[in-house]
């Protein structure tokens, strides 16, 4: 006899052999869908590896030539800096809510905001998955 | 944070298992592949900076909520459909038995050699009746047995509780065992 697990995982197993057997068609669109997402992410650091090394030089430069004719302003700008530093390291380890669950993402998804508030929508979902 | 090289290879790991499990709850392989296609996007566009070891788990909690995301749509098209059709109505009562489905004889395809006409007999039987599953427990099922999470991980993705996991799993494996059963197969002891 086997237990509940061992015969779920011997489906499971089975369902692996389906992966195997899937059309080229299918094959093709998801290494498409795969290489799509994975260029997307592969532009962003491109994009953010270069702003990131245009800001650091001229924010060099220009900040050699304003300290040198504002000395005198200095301590504060430091003490300024230092408050905004303290500022974003607490938001950064504040624990972020789930974006998805956020107003924005509402406002922005293409679907009306009375679909995700729609109290039917679960006994709907498991009465229709059911038919 | 992953390089796009993690991304490539955890995709590549999980985007057949993605579909598939996608196309048991909508019934659409068009419509899986867009539904997988739009996750992978959402996962390289706002998760990318997560660690890697975290990607099963976000990856499977997009898949759903995008899978959802289908079904609120079909909602909100079927409730117009209705409204504006008279002839809407017929369409859905074409209620079939699982178990008639299930018992069709497949026995067309002489030409196959018998053990692999087997197999995919089997195969179909099975994800035919992981099709008809209640959706959260084939989403248990899958999650658990399927992607090997353990308890607590399933019941992260699913957003439940661990006891929930449990218990969908148990009737899962139990609905599906019963339906076997009536094919032949033995049933587990439990």
């Amino acid at each position: 006899m086997k237990t509940e697990q061992e015969y779920a995982k011997e489906i499971a197993n089975l369902l692996d052999d389906s992966t195997s057997q899937l059309d080229r068609k299918v094959l093709d669109r998801l290494y498409a869908a795969r290489m799509k997402a994975v260029g997307q992410l592969a532009a962003r650091r491109q994009t953010a590896a270069a702003s990131d090394a245009d800001g650091i030089g001229h924010v060099l430069r220009m900040s050699g030539d304003y300290m040198h004719q504002h000395r005198a302003i200095m301590p504060a700008v430091m003490i300024i800096g230092a408050a905004l530093m303290v500022f974003v390291i607490t938001q950064q380890l504040m624990p972020q809510p789930a974006v998805e669950q956020g107003d924005a993402f509402l406002l922005g998804s293409e679907l009306p905001p009375e679909a995700f508030v729609d109290k039917g929508f679960d006994a709907w979902l498991a009465h229709s998955s059911q038919r | 944070m992953a390089t796009p090289q993690e991304l490539s290879d955890f995709l590549a790991q999980v985007e057949r298992r993605a579909f598939k499990q996608t196309a048991y709850a909508v019934r659409d392989d068009h419509v899986a592949l867009d539904i997988v296609q739009d996750s992978m996007m959402k996962l390289s566009e706002k998760y990318a900076d997560r660690p890697v070891t975290e990607y099963p788990m976000l990856f499977q909690r997009i898949l759903q909520n995008t899978t959802k995301d289908f079904w609120r749509r079909q909602k909100v098209r079927n409730l117009w459909t209705t409204l504006f059709s008279s002839f809407g109505s017929g369409q859905d009562d074409d209620e079939t038995d699982p178990l008639e489905i299930l018992g069709g004889d497949p026995d067309n395809d002489h030409d196959q050699p018998e053990a692999q006409l087997q197999r995919s007999q089997t195969l179909a039987i099975i994800e035919d009746a992981i099709k008809k599953l209640p959706a959260r427990q084939r989403e248990a099922f899958i999650l658990r047995y399927w992607e090997d999470m353990d308890v607590a991980e399933t019941a992260a993705s699913m957003g439940c509780s661990q006891g929930s996991v449990k218990t969908h799993c148990s009737r899962a494996v139990h609905t599906l065992a019963s339906i076997l059963e009536k094919h032949g197969f033995s049933k587990p002891g439990i």
